[in-house]
């Protein structure tokens, strides 16, 4: 189960508004590739993943990518509660204000709303390690996309904390992969799907 | 908050982090004394920012109310407000 603590992985201190930024950024809440589709997809996969430290690895990571979602939230939050209607009405963002003030609502920039379609549980534990690797890199695109668009260093700041972190979670889910091929036959890894075919 | 607060909140801050990662290496690399040894240094460094924090300052879990009378848990900033 989880617990809360007082306090995000990394720190974020917001003082300029800029609704542009949060109209990008929101992205990584609830888009395709951003912290609550990793999350989701992580913790969900734990339960057909039948090796124990390849579990942990699931486990461990989802918790990370839930507090990462919690400092993507901050940083909307921060981005949009000081803004006036005039810079609302000259911003894309004046579309999503109409439905939602400046509350913070998953969705793509695009507008559409969060879904478990845009990731995968196959219940076969390379399929979904794979899966994880290109989420991975996906969301790393993501942070290489916003860093191009966003200049306040205070705003650059945490998004290149997340993205590191993703080139990291990467590499474990890599390791995690070669653990889980070491213990298939090594002549042929498809033969068995070790979460539902049992000997 | 005083000087004294916040350098407690970064010690927690970056224990807990160096834990974070250290933690999903040793997933798949369980017999590696060196990351153990960071591992436990770290764990304490990390135990003592809470325990002080909770002691003189404010709760950084919910189980770490001391007051007998108040309730602290909601009487400080949340994080996302930017301040801590």
């Amino acid at each position: 189960m989880w617990n809360y603590e007082r306090r995000l992985q990394y720190p974020v201190k917001i003082c300029k508004p800029d609704a542009n930024a949060a109209q990008i950024i929101i992205s990584q809440l609830g888009g395709p590739d951003g912290e609550l589709a990793a999350s989701m997809r992580y913790l969900n996969q734990r339960y057909s993943m039948t090796d124990r430290k390849v579990a942990g690895v699931l486990t461990d990571i989802g918790t990370e990518e839930l507090a990462h979602l919690e400092m993507i939230g901050a940083i909307l939050h921060q981005l949009t509660r000081n803004l006036s209607m005039e810079q609302i009405e000259k911003s894309p963002f004046a579309a999503y204000f109409v439905d939602h003030t400046v509350g913070v609502w998953p969705s793509a920039a695009s507008g559409m709303p969060f879904t478990s379609v845009a990731f995968a549980c196959k219940g076969d534990p390379i399929t979904d390690l794979v899966e994880d690797m290109a989420a991975e890199q996906k969301a790393r695109t993501t942070y290489d996309n916003i860093l191009r668009m966003v200049d306040d260093p205070e705003v650059r700041d945490p998004i290149k904390f997340l993205r590191e972190r993703e080139i990291v979670h990467f590499q474990r889910f890599g390791e995690s992969l070669r653990r889980v091929t070491d213990s298939l036959d090594s002549k042929n890894f498809y033969a068995v799907n070790p979460s539902f075919d049992r000997k | 908050m005083c000087n004294e607060e916040m350098r407690l909140w970064t010690q927690l801050q970056e224990a807990s982090f160096a834990i974070d990662d250290l933690k999903l290496y040793l997933d798949t690399h369980c017999e590696e004394p060196a990351a153990m040894a960071l591992y436990q240094q770290y764990r304490l460094q990390r135990q003592n920012a809470m325990e002080e924090l909770a002691l003189r300052y404010s709760p950084v879990t919910a189980d770490q109310v001391l007051s007998p009378s108040k309730w602290t848990w909601t009487c400080a900033p949340w994080p996302w407000e930017g301040e801590v």
